[in-house]
């Protein structure tokens, strides 16, 4: 549905976008993560043809963003970052507009409208100014306006940011509903974590305007794990359980987590390929060390997404 | 042609729903009436007539026109919802055309609510109203050039004071480099420029209106005039993707 080969895009002499790739199938719910001002936006511009790419190929549903821009707005519902409104208009009259800017004639735009605000949920505010409007039910507007057209492919920039927790539920439930049962293809930005791995099924990950990773969330995990690394409970005396942990083979590092009296928790890195549940097993067979507890200790998304976006600059303050 | 008439619907409702257009059409009359009556004297004079009213049009619209024209497309860019609109299935040109013919409708409701000038006047004077037909029709089309020019330089900026005040200075020196004296002060610097810049002037062009003489010349300046910057206008929306 979407494909974006080798994208460039520069402000100056900073470069926001810097040759990235992707594509998206149909059916998909990419979550398009970094922290800000990695290039998330300007990416999702480049898609929906606000501005053009300085170098490289956006094909959307087969059509190139440059050559038949006007096909790709047409399939496409976009909600930009900080859902800009005309504060002066009302809900009604503004979605009534955008209908008729999408080239709905007369019944179709009534018959949308009734669609989305249904779907939205807006239509106590339906005569109310925009401008008089909470963040939340602007972003139900924005969502609406997105959504006029029944797009197969929408893109959101960021369109949780600002809402409250409920909020924020709803607009993921909202989210999922429309991939899993209209199978759109939603495209949506985020600078948290756990929005993204929620209701994603792809994740792309994007820092200093380059893509750094790119996979399912279970695959990025396990991607960025690597080596395996247990977390074990052993009833034992702490000075001997890290010694013969670290001499025994396979073992690349120990690090003690929590000690009380005997028993401690500790993490158990192992060398690559290893299987470290029996080597731990062993050991405390060996020393007469009991074992209360093992389990894998994956490196969770967070740690992954910090990893890849740390890069070279020191973004990551932001990230969290 | 429905695409133009969604966004000229759009922005004729934003100056009604706001104050604009209003407090634009009280000053325009008030400017013009206070100007018209009381400071050029109109109940002093012994041959009363309008000319004197039509006259004052280029350099009343000069400073009022871009107060209609500034949000035309700074306000979009301010509050974002340029990225909306753009993103929109509209060609370009379809929104500069929309926006323009709305600011136009604004000045042209502006100009018919002036025709109680000359229905006052032509009670205790008899008006050719051939002439102040054809000065109506002069400030119309001129007009149209103006607000050409103001939305063009509101397409430029995110800022509607910088966009205002711009308008306004380009429009007071189009409006006169084409007076008779700069020509002549023009001239003696370097012998033909004067004439040839003051060609372009406004007034140059107006006041054959207000004589009441409709020159195809002049109706040629003023839509090339306008469809020029329309179309610098679109430039300007399209270079803003690069």
């Amino acid at each position: 549905m979407i494909n974006v080969q080798d994208i460039v895009k520069r402000y100056g002499a900073t470069v926001a976008v810097n040759h990235v790739s992707f594509q998206v199938g149909p059916g998909e719910i990419l979550g398009f993560l970094g922290p800000n001002g990695a290039g998330k936006s300007t990416t999702l511009k480049i898609l929906t043809c606000y501005i053009v790419a300085d170098s490289g190929q956006v094909a959307v549903d087969g059509f190139d963003v440059l050559e038949n821009s006007l096909e790709v707005r047409k399939r496409v519902g976009y909600l930009p970052e900080n859902t800009p409104l005309y504060p002066e208009m009302r809900v009604l009259d503004y979605l009534r507009f955008a209908g008729k800017a999408r080239q709905l004639g007369g019944a179709r735009v009534k018959e949308a409208i009734d669609r989305v605000v249904q779907l939205v949920e807006i239509e106590r505010m339906l005569k109310k100014n925009i401008g008089h409007l909470s963040k939340g039910y602007r972003q139900r507007v924005g969502l609406a306006q997105a959504l006029l057209h029944d797009p197969p492919i929408l893109i959101l920039d960021e369109p949780t940011s600002g809402l409250d927790p409920h909020q924020i539920i709803e607009i993921r439930e909202l989210l999922r509903k429309l991939g899993a049962e209209q199978g759109k293809v939603i495209l949506f930005s985020s600078h948290i974590l756990q929005e993204i791995s929620a209701i994603c099924t792809r994740i792309i990950i994007i820092n200093d305007g380059r893509l750094v990773a790119d996979g399912s969330p279970d695959a990025l995990q396990a991607q960025a794990t690597g080596a395996a690394v247990l977390k074990a409970s052993i009833l034992g005396p702490e000075a001997a359980v890290r010694e013969k942990l670290v001499t025994a083979a396979g073992v690349e590092s120990i690090d003690v987590l929590r000690t009380q009296g005997d028993s401690g928790i500790y993490r158990v890195r192992g060398k690559e390929g290893v299987d470290l549940g029996p080597v731990i097993f062993r050991a405390a067979v060996d020393n007469n060390w009991t074992l209360t507890t093992l389990e894998p200790e994956w490196n969770s998304l967070e740690d992954v997404y910090l990893k890849l976006s740390a890069g070279p600059s020191k973004k990551v303050a932001t990230a969290s | 042609m429905p695409n133009v008439c969604t966004i000229y619907r759009r922005e004729i409702s934003s100056y009604f729903t706001s104050p604009i257009a209003y407090i634009f059409i009280c000053a325009f009359l008030v400017v013009m009436g206070v100007y018209f009556f009381l400071y050029q004297g109109f109940f002093q004079r012994p041959n009363p007539e309008l000319r004197s009213y039509f006259g004052a049009l280029p350099l009343t619209f000069a400073l009022l026109i871009p107060a209609v024209t500034m949000r035309l497309w700074s306000e979009e860019k301010k509050e974002g919802t340029i990225e909306m609109l753009m993103t929109l299935p509209l060609k370009a040109w379809q929104i500069v055309v929309g926006k323009f013919l709305a600011g136009y409708t604004v000045i042209a409701l502006t100009l018919l609510l002036t025709f109680t000038v000359p229905l006052s006047v032509s009670w205790v004077v008899d008006l050719d109203w051939g002439v102040v037909l054809s000065s109506y029709l002069g400030a119309f089309l001129l007009a149209g050039v103006y607000i050409a020019i103001g939305s063009c330089v509101s397409a430029l900026t995110a800022n509607q004071i910088v966009a205002l005040l711009v308008s306004m200075v380009v429009l007071f020196v189009l409006w006169g480099i084409g007076f008779p004296q700069v020509v002549s002060v023009l001239n003696n610097v370097v012998s033909p420029l004067g004439t040839f810049l003051g060609w372009f002037g406004t007034s140059f062009h107006f006041e054959n209106f207000i004589k009441g003489v409709v020159n195809p010349v002049d109706l040629i300046y003023v839509f090339s005039t306008m469809i020029f910057f329309l179309i610098l206008n679109n430039f300007a929306v399209e270079w803003r993707k690069y």
